[in-house]
């Protein structure tokens, strides 16, 4: 399984972006990242992952070997535990296994006499990246697609919206329970071409439309 | 045990902390050294052997030199940190807690010398030690020739570099452990992993 990982300084800047791809030769892959950063994961190149941190008299080890999904983990920990930064960890799924997904949460909300679905990913896949909006950023959804055949935005409400938190996608919208069935489904967000993969479920469209979570993507 | 420490042998690593007052502070006046008591002991685990020993000093008044007793592991087995996915034989420092009224007197810059004598006398290719508290700064000093891994020195360089944005300091690069200011490393690092080549010398 391919693994992201995004660290952020104590300005909620992104120091880091480093991809896990597993029998990979250079498994893990520089997106982004500060000179320092950067230079700091190069040294690592074949070498197991063992550090020591000690805080308040409590000694934390943070071990991987090279070439492991671990490794990830390991470096968050201690880069998290030694200075204090965030990090996150984006877990991808290979394409394939899409329709297998697991998804953080899918629940139907009523607003405004309306049922509203909201779905978190936390995936994205490797072909394509990640929608990356800056903090508070809200993109709008301009388009919506079913794979393999377009479908008229006009012909759905208008409020259809989008904001992502980081790690998580999130979007939600009112649907029309009459088209909106399980299926996938790609959005763009304005003149980005952006795009994210949804697979939407309805499961009693007349009482709780359910959102299994979007794929976020970026083309 | 002897068998383990051969070349050197447990009466050479007692010797090592037998102090030359002459060459250490006033401070150390006291000190006893027919008092100072070493205790070693020969683990072993599925990466191999080590031996772990602690030496506590004491003055003639019996009241002790160190916090804790000092604590030095000799494994036969362990990677090393300036050498990528090599084991070897490592000395690491664990502790060396000096009482505050003993600070200031030489007494780490005469007895390091003497261990790593011995380390390189066993076949140590490195000395190793996880420096916290104090110890961030202190064994971050040049006159005690450590270095710590690109990685870490990379990741503390991104640290150094914030840190003298929230001081309203324009980027000055570290070019070497020993540039980093105290109050950056006391309160911007938790800790850091420490390394000496032995083989070198």
């Amino acid at each position: 399984m391919n693994r992201e990982l995004k660290i952020y300084n104590r300005f909620d800047e992104l120091i880091l972006h480093l991809k896990f791809i597993p029998n990979d030769s250079l498994p893990l892959q520089i997106e982004d990242g500060t000179p320092e950063l950067r230079e700091a994961v190069r040294s690592l190149s074949g070498k197991d992952f063992d550090q020591t941190v000690v805080v308040e008299k409590e000694r934390r080890r943070f071990f991987a070997e090279w070439g492991t999904p671990e490794y990830l983990d390991a470096l968050a920990g201690y880069w998290s535990t030694n200075f204090g930064w965030q990090s996150s960890i984006v877990e991808a799924a290979p394409i394939s296994k899409f329709s297998d997904a697991q998804y953080d949460s899918c629940f139907p909300t009523l607003l405004a006499g309306q049922y509203v679905a909201y779905g978190n990913a936390h995936r994205v896949f490797p072909s394509f990246g990640e929608i990356d909006l800056q903090n508070s950023q809200v993109a709008r959804l301009s388009t919506v697609n079913f794979l393999g055949a377009s479908l008229d935005v006009t012909n759905l409400p208008a409020n259809l919206f989008t904001v992502r938190s980081e790690p998580r996608f999130v979007f939600s919208f009112q649907p029309d329970p009459t088209l909106l069935k399980t299926e996938n489904y790609s959005v763009g967000f304005g003149a980005d071409q952006y795009l994210a993969q949804a697979t939407v479920r309805v499961n009693n469209p007349k009482v709780q439309p359910i959102v299994n979570a979007p794929n976020a993507m970026a083309a | 045990m002897e068998s383990f420490l051969q070349p050197v042998s447990v009466a050479d690593i007692r010797d090592v902390y037998v102090v030359d007052l002459s060459q250490v502070g006033s401070q150390f006046a006291t000190l006893d050294n027919d008092l100072t008591e070493l205790k070693p002991t020969l683990l072993s685990n599925t990466s191999g052997k080590k031996v772990v020993y602690f030496v506590s000093f004491y003055t003639s008044a019996t009241q002790p030199i160190l916090d804790k007793p000092l604590e030095r592991w000799l494994c036969e087995n362990m990677a090393l940190e300036g050498a990528s996915s090599k084991k070897s034989k490592v000395a690491f420092r664990v502790n060396f807690f000096l009482r505050s009224q003993f600070h200031h007197g030489g007494f780490a810059r005469y007895l390091l010398p003497r261990e790593e004598h011995v380390f390189r006398q066993w076949g140590a290719s490195e000395v190793q030690t996880l420096a916290m508290y104090d110890g961030r700064w202190v064994w971050t000093r040049p006159e005690f020739g450590y270095q710590c891994s690109e990685f870490q020195f990379s990741s503390i360089q991104q640290q150094y570099r914030d840190w003298q944005r929230t001081k309203g300091s324009s980027y000055v690069k570290a070019k070497n452990l020993a540039d980093f200011p105290k109050a950056f490393l006391l309160s911007e690092v938790s800790s850091l992993k420490l390394f000496k080549n032995l083989e070198d010398k």
